[in-house]
């Protein structure tokens, strides 16, 4: 309390004006802030500068090439790819390359190579992603879109604000019935 | 309890306030329909009272209709946000999707309470008929009987199983998928018709077991669930607490100076502000819980330290089975600090997603995101979230505001 005072008279000699009593809530006189408000103002200051800077911060970084290929062929068989034996609509992913790919098996003769995230959201085929039969068409089950046997999209399969889907990447692929094998092409 | 708890209806006010949950919320999980202790919070909490603005009735009315009889309550939240994947033809700078505004849940609730042991309460969040995730229930409905303390509490209809904490932050990655992140495995206001018990026989043991139907389930983990018909869920929480009391030194009303101290700014000024009460204590939880149906189950375990007028920390990790071939494990780690006011919390999380195809040569699939925000109450009732937010998934990285708001009471 006597620092205090001795405070306040000195404030007074310099002229400044001096709050009677230093304990009341009248903080706003030169030289008296309360710790606590202090720290408030800082406090509400910060977060607002804070924010304000971060406001100006946005960006946004591809991190795997959406061009990229495959520069040989990868091959695979029903033996490491059980999935592909159900017919039509066996599944399975094929890694290669770094890509990933979601091989689809139309029919006995075929089997389909598409990118493994629907080009859509990013929902994995591998999941999500079902054979219709009788459209000829891989449906995504995440939010309907529909791609045919070339990839390209089935216009108005999504509707609303997210409906920004584009072709679906897709590669050539050969596969002999009769060994269950096949390749993926390069590309 | 003593004064009403600060702020709104937060996993972290729980911790905060040394309350469970069910002190605000009808429901003993906590999420959902307000009881009057969770309306009169929700009433004070704010920058600015109503009545200041001219609207007095906004800070004395009551939801609640023939006494206790009928109360009604609602959730309206939506949120600004960039939605979608960034563009480009190259690795490297790409073009951010572009702004959205979207209405997550309107949700309005009615709860009858014919007897003091039964509560009934329906709510339809209205917010679905134009966007629903995968699972995501369009309703809830209950019956739930609460006798004395000391006997478990039973509760009946379309509900959500209890299991690791209910968060109301739902892009939070403890409940995703990786390989799909805005396609969470256990969606928002996810439930399923079903019955479950809950029993907390000391204040800081609490245990909750149930058994559903599958429906919603199978609508985001349809393989794994398979031909099976229930599913199960049970939680054990322990929450010890340490109180300590005074407003002197220790107490929650010392702000850590001394008031001798010889600073630049004075004394401090005790008077200027109440923080509503006289004792203080550090509020814990650790639990752990299951679900599952078929060959899904989803193994949570969770951890949060609160201290009043503070803050907290949570940290939760989640180990998801999704079927035979899919294994994801999911962790989260959240602090929350009082800003200065109670109507004004900082609050930062990192967490992570990991989705794994087994037997493959493909690895993990992660997804990474760090938050850093704030939860600002200007005005009764109105919660506003400022938050920047970094989200890098295997094939992009995204760093963005988003901008939430919330309604409640």
């Amino acid at each position: 309390m006597k620092k205090s005072i001795a405070r306040s008279e000195a404030a007074s000699e310099n002229g400044a004006a001096v709050v009677a009593n230093p304990r009341t809530p009248a903080e706003s006189s030169a030289g008296h802030v309360s710790r606590r408000t202090f720290l408030e103002q800082v406090g509400v200051g910060g977060c607002a500068l804070g924010a304000a800077i971060l406001v100006g911060c946005e960006s946004a970084e591809l991190l795997t090439d959406p061009n990229a290929g495959l520069t040989k062929d990868a091959p695979f068989n029903l033996t490491t790819h059980p999935g592909l034996k159900t017919v039509p609509g066996g599944t399975a992913t094929l890694n290669a390359e770094g890509l990933k790919l979601f091989l689809l098996r139309k029919d006995e003769f075929t089997v389909l190579a598409y990118e493994e995230k629907c080009p859509h959201q990013a929902c994995p085929f591998a999941q999500l992603g079902v054979w219709d039969d009788k459209k000829k068409q891989l449906v995504c089950n995440c939010h309907g879109s529909r791609f045919e046997v070339d990839g390209s999209y089935v216009d108005g399969s999504v509707s609303g604000d997210w409906a920004n889907a584009t072709a679906a990447k897709t590669w050539k692929v050969t596969f002999d019935k009769a060994t269950g094998e096949g390749v993926v092409k390069a590309g | 309890m003593t004064a009403a708890p600060p702020a709104n209806a937060l996993p972290r006010m729980s911790l905060v306030a040394g309350s469970p949950c069910a002190t605000c919320h009808v429901a003993a999980q906590g999420g959902g329909m307000r009881n009057s202790i969770g309306f009169g919070t929700s009433q004070h909490t704010g920058a600015v009272p109503w009545s200041k603005m001219g609207v007095k009735s906004f800070d004395t009315g009551s939801p609640s209709f023939g006494g206790d009889t009928v109360t009604v309550g609602a959730d309206i939240r939506s949120v600004l946000a960039r939605m979608g994947r960034p563009k480009g033809d190259k690795k490297g700078d790409a073009e951010l999707p572009d702004f959205l505004y979207v209405p997550m849940q309107l949700q309005p609730y009615v709860g009858i309470k014919p007897v003091e042991w039964l509560d009934i309460v329906g709510s339809y969040n209205l917010a679905t008929l134009q966007r629903a995730f995968p699972g995501q229930a369009t309703w809830e409905a209950f019956a739930q009987v609460h006798g004395p303390a000391h006997l478990p509490t039973v509760r009946v209809g379309m509900i959500q199983p209890t299991f690791g904490i209910r968060h109301d932050d739902h892009s939070m990655l403890i409940r995703a998928d990786a390989t799909s992140p805005r396609r969470p495995v256990i969606p928002p206001n996810y439930a399923e018709i079903g019955g479950e018990l809950g029993y907390q026989p000391i204040s800081w043991l609490r245990v909750d077991a149930g058994g559903f139907m599958v429906d919603n389930l199978k609508q985001t983990a349809a393989a794994a669930v398979g031909s099976s018909k229930f599913a199960y869920s049970a939680r054990v929480m322990v929450m010890p607490q340490i109180i300590f009391g005074g407003s002197g030194e220790g107490g929650p009303t010392d702000d850590g100076f001394d008031d001798d101290d010889d600073d630049d700014f004075g004394e401090d000024d005790d008077e200027e502000e109440d923080d509503g009460g006289s004792a203080g204590s550090i509020n814990t939880w650790l639990g752990g819980s299951v679900f599952g149906a078929g060959d899904f189950q989803m193994i949570n375990a969770f951890l949060g330290v609160g201290a009043s007028n503070l803050g907290s920390l949570i940290v939760e990790g989640a180990m998801i089975q999704k079927g035979p071939n899919w294994t994801g494990v999911n962790m989260m780690a959240m602090l929350s600090v009082r800003a200065g006011f109670e109507w004004l919390y900082f609050n930062v999380r990192g967490e992570q997603a990991t989705m794994t195809e087994v037997n493959t040569s493909g690895g993990a699939v992660t997804t990474q995101q760090f938050v850093v925000g704030f939860e600002v109450f200007p005005f009764a009732y109105l919660e506003v979230r400022p938050e920047y937010r970094i989200l890098i998934t295997d094939e992009y990285r995204m760093n963005h505001y988003t901008l939430q708001f919330h309604t409640a009471f």
